[in-house]
């Protein structure tokens, strides 16, 4: 029989019972559904970080304190780096700029509004670097982190947070129960991990001084005149930080120094494995989507034995049987699968609306979709169209 | 195996298969045997103990018997649904023993035709569909040109778009009538095509076969109705798995009907 003919049979028989072919498809539905919906979410925010990352500018180094490890356990980041390694690291040649950053976790207040955000202690340059625009206000001075000025500027988050709309410039708020004068707001720069919409930003000498107290920095940000220089420049600073740090020659680096290409490796990595973690989850559910299948086809081939006797009885082959249940499963779970794509792109649009993640739904999600709902046809349509192929044609015409 | 070629090649004396079998006619059966649960003799049932006969081309056929009497199991042979378990079936010049189960299917559906008592339709089809059926098997090109030709033969052209459960008991068996002669196959098997009928539309479909066999179709029937067998040309009696009469239809049926009545009062006559 024609492949087409059989396809027609095939949704003929499954339009006959609507009620039960829209339940098991909506197995399939929610299984597929929620695949893509987690994929775009995990594709969204490895989009969101890269371009983040890439907006800082390809020319960028890091450095940050290394991974204390002791035996094997690694701890927290070590306390190594001080501002006077910034300001030693600035005279390498071939650097354009270099900012000195410390993060702390603090409550702020505005009146009876509260929040609770990063702030991190920045030098004037941090804005270039880190290509942060200040849509109101002004940006910091040198004089103020050296007088430790209680100044704050606030991302666009908490600003809106605090102050709903009202202009927040020369108002007086809180952070750790001390009053700082708001004199910038940053320009939005849209959601996602770790973005500055969400941060406070305080003079790095005020961060040290009034509110945290220590001299140690969380990283140091350094701008390369070129890119090209990166590989130069990366070990340049290594060699002056390992000397300045009095590191022996067999001891290891206390910090270190990362390209935005290796940022980007790194946290693709992370979010890869996230999706991937969170996707075989999601794919559980297909397997039950699966399983639904299998027993609608048990039940059909129960349902229909006479009809398979008199198919048998007119000329049908074993495979002829065969096929026509197989492809009757894999009818079902591709148009469920196909459903489930269109739930799966809803659902990334309502977690874009609703948790305000960038959700981007990948190609090769619907490509793999559609592909597995196919192999979820076959691989548990197969038993039951096999057992209805071996039937006696004798006892299935006998069959009620 | 075509019966021409068979002819053509007796009158030359060339060694043909359908020959060799001593016949070209469409059905014959050797020494045939069918035993369940053959593998344990002391339950072994012997539904057919070892029969013999042949069917002509245009010939038709009446099978009758008390139940249990090994009528349906031969039907199932003769259908090619079942394999018998010692002897030889040869339809069409093939020896069906012979066959694996997709020869089987072939035969069945380019050399037999099936009409049951309870009609068989596919009730999710229209009836032009139904009778559509085989030849999709087949892959046979323009299968709905010819499909409504059969419907036309058994006069239901204008019934063709009809689903099953718009249809009358007898219009449903001519549609499966029409399914059965679709493939212009090598016999019909009736399996008592009149019994879930009443009188008359059984009266119809009756003149219907009766017409195909005019036409020249082989027809082979099984039936509890001795009016119905009568009606045909020849008439095989079973009884326990065995032939006991095989003859004209009108002396082996009045024998029948005698000794049912010694048996066991006034059957259907």
């Amino acid at each position: 029989m024609m492949i087409g003919e059989t396809v027609r049979t095939a949704w003929r028989s499954l339009l006959a019972n609507r009620m039960r072919t829209a339940l098991t498809a909506l197995g399939m539905i929610i299984g597929v559904g929620a695949v893509v919906a987690v994929l775009a979410i995990g594709e969204g925010a490895r989009a969101s970080v890269e371009g983040r990352i890439r907006s800082m500018g390809s020319n960028l180094l890091v450095i940050r304190p290394a991974r204390s490890t002791s035996g094997a356990v690694r701890s927290g980041r070590a306390q190594t780096l001080v501002e006077s390694d910034a300001t030693a690291i600035k005279q390498i040649p071939g650097i354009a700029a270099v900012a000195a950053e410390s993060e702390g976790g603090a409550q702020i207040r505005y009146r009876e509004n509260n929040t609770s955000s990063s702030v991190t202690g920045v030098t004037p340059s941090y804005f270039a670097i880190r290509s942060l625009t200040i849509s109101s206000g002004l940006g910091f001075t040198d004089e103020d982190g050296r007088e430790r000025r209680r100044v704050a500027i606030l991302g666009a988050n908490v600003a809106e947070t605090l102050f709903a709309g009202r202009s927040p410039l020369g108002e007086r708020i809180q952070i750790r129960g001390i009053v700082f004068r708001v004199v910038g707001v940053l320009d939005a720069k849209g959601a996602g991990m770790s973005s500055p919409d969400d941060l406070v930003l305080v003079p790095l000498g005020t961060h040290q001084g009034v509110l945290f107290g220590g001299d140690y920095l969380s990283s140091i940000s350094v701008q390369m005149q070129d890119e090209s220089q990166a590989a130069t420049v990366q070990s340049r600073i290594g060699q002056l930080l390992r000397l300045r740090h009095r590191l022996r020659d067999d001891a290891e680096d206390d910090f270190e120094v990362r390209s935005q290409t290796e940022m980007l490796e790194t946290m693709s990595t992370i979010t890869g494995t996230f999706t991937a973690l969170l996707g075989s989850v999601a794919a559980v559910s297909l397997l039950v989507g699966g399983i639904g299948i299998m027993n609608i086809m048990l039940v059909s081939v129960r349902e229909r034995t006479r009809e398979i006797g008199v198919r048998m009885a007119v000329g049908a082959r074993r495979i002829d049987v065969l096929l026509q249940f197989l492809v009757e499963a894999v009818v079902v779970s591709l148009f469920g699968g196909i459903l489930g794509i269109a739930a799966g792109y809803g659902g990334a649009i309502a977690i874009a609306k609703v948790g305000g993640w960038q959700t981007i739904v990948p190609p090769y999600a619907v490509a793999l979709s559609l592909g597995v709902s196919v192999g979820i046809g076959i691989v548990f349509g197969v038993g039951p169209a096999r057992s209805a192929s071996k039937l006696d044609p004798v006892e299935a015409l006998r069959q009620e | 195996m075509t019966p021409g070629l068979a002819t053509m090649a007796r009158v030359l004396g060339i060694p043909h298969p359908a020959v060799e079998a001593g016949s070209a006619d469409p059905v014959v059966i050797e020494n045939l045997e069918k035993v369940y649960d053959a593998e344990h003799e002391d339950i072994a049932v012997r539904a057919v103990a070892g029969i013999s006969f042949s069917v002509k081309s245009g010939e038709s056929v009446a099978i009758i018997g008390p139940s249990g009497c090994g009528k349906s199991t031969l039907l199932h042979i003769l259908g090619c649904l079942d394999r018998p378990t010692k002897g030889t079936y040869r339809l069409g010049g093939r020896n069906v023993a012979e066959l694996d189960d997709d020869e089987l299917a072939r035969l069945r559906n380019q050399h037999i035709g099936f009409v049951f008592q309870s009609f068989n339709l596919l009730p999710r089809m229209s009836a032009v569909e139904n009778v559509e059926l085989p030849l999709l098997y087949a892959g046979t090109k323009r299968a709905r040109e010819k499909a409504f030709a059969a419907l036309e033969r058994v006069g239901l052209a204008d019934r063709a778009t009809h689903m099953p459960n718009e249809l009358s008991g007898g219009q449903k068996q001519r549609v499966a009538i029409a399914r059965a002669i679709v493939t212009g196959p090598s016999i019909i098997l009736c399996d008592e095509p009149t019994g879930a009928l009443d009188s008359k539309t059984g009266r119809e479909v009756l003149a219907l076969l009766g017409r195909l066999h005019a036409d020249g179709a082989t027809l082979l029937m099984v039936t509890h109705d001795l009016k119905v067998a009568r009606s045909l040309q020849r008439a095989l009696h079973m009884k326990d798995g065995l032939i006991v009469a095989d003859g004209p239809s009108a002396i082996v049926v009045d024998a029948f009907a005698r000794t049912a009545d010694e048996e066991e009062g006034a059957p259907t006559s």
